[in-house]
């Protein structure tokens, strides 16, 4: 039989953990900034709609967030690793085995 | 001046006194009197219920993740059952073992850990700041105690159907059913398995 490969990836996963707890934001513009507030480091759809790209600094896309009220989340790597590990784990029941990659 | 009374004759002024259960317990209080004798006791008995509903009031967040690394902690589970007077002795036998998180959280991967607020679900034995834990991945039929964000806020119901209407259903009969339509923003957001609360 064929080994079968799987290859899995989270949709801009920083905005959908926030959401998790947030479902007011489902459908709404959201990003997350990096460090310190600086960049854009995830994009909810609605934001890469918009054609902010990844990795922009927050100063340079001021006027677009006010325009569109996107709200925007300091990261918390607590919270995106938490859901990190519950994502791993629920593939792993169905994979014999993994690779992050 | 600015009229504050509906009522000239004096009366209740409307906003006035403290705001609904606002109280140092959280919940509304009610004066009794007791015999003098026992005020000690219910003093002690009400400082303590004061401090636990601070510590509550303290630890902000209401939705909580169970540990990543639970320990297992097996105890002695009596089988037989426990009626709240004469104990049988003959029960006096262990059987088995329980662990509570293998008895709460079915699926640690989707469990959560959600504070209660309000008494809309009294009947349903929900009492304002239990802790219920919520399992994402049970699908929510009717008849089910559910977490929903109801127009973006999160409230606690139990969900029904009704030939073809489903509504939300509070177990307190001084809270209305919300029937749900298409204008209402309802995600429902999991599914209530257990419900811890202190006695």
């Amino acid at each position: 039989m064929q080994p079968l490969l799987a290859l899995v990836d989270c949709n801009n996963f920083y905005v959908s953990c926030e959401r998790v707890f947030r479902p007011d934001l489902i459908g709404k513009p959201v990003a997350v900034l990096s460090n310190n507030d600086g960049c854009i480091v995830a994009r909810s759809q609605e934001v890469k709609d918009l054609g902010i790209k990844m990795g922009v600094p927050l100063f340079q896309i001021q006027q677009l967030v006010n325009q569109h009220q996107i709200k925007l989340f300091s990261s918390n790597y607590t919270l995106y690793a938490e859901f990190s590990t519950r994502v791993m784990s629920l593939l792993e029941e169905f994979a014999p085995s993994m690779e992050v990659g | 001046m600015p009229e504050t009374t509906l009522n000239k004759r004096g009366g209740q002024r409307p906003n006035a006194g403290r705001k609904k259960g606002s109280s140092a317990y959280g919940e509304s209080t009610t004066a009794i009197r007791v015999p003098e004798s026992l005020v000690p006791t219910i003093k002690t008995l009400l400082d303590d219920r004061k401090r636990r509903f601070e510590q509550l009031a303290n630890s902000t967040a209401t939705i909580l993740f169970p540990s990543k690394t639970p320990s297992s902690i097996a105890l002695p589970l009596f089988t037989g059952k426990v009626a709240a007077g004469f104990p049988s002795p003959a029960d006096d036998y262990v059987e088995k073992t329980l662990d509570l998180n293998e008895l709460l959280v079915q699926k640690p991967a989707a469990t959560f850990f959600v504070r209660a607020q309000g008494e809309s679900m009294l009947g349903a034995g929900i009492h304002p700041n239990d802790i219920l834990v919520v399992d994402r991945s049970i699908e929510p039929v009717p008849g089910k105690i559910v977490i929903c964000a109801l127009n973006g806020e999160l409230t606690v119901k139990r969900l029904e159907r009704n030939n073809e209407q489903w509504q939300l259903k509070a177990e307190n009969p001084a809270y209305p059913d919300i029937a749900i339509h298409e204008e209402l923003e309802l995600v429902v957001w999991g599914v209530v398995t257990n419900v811890i609360h202190p006695v």
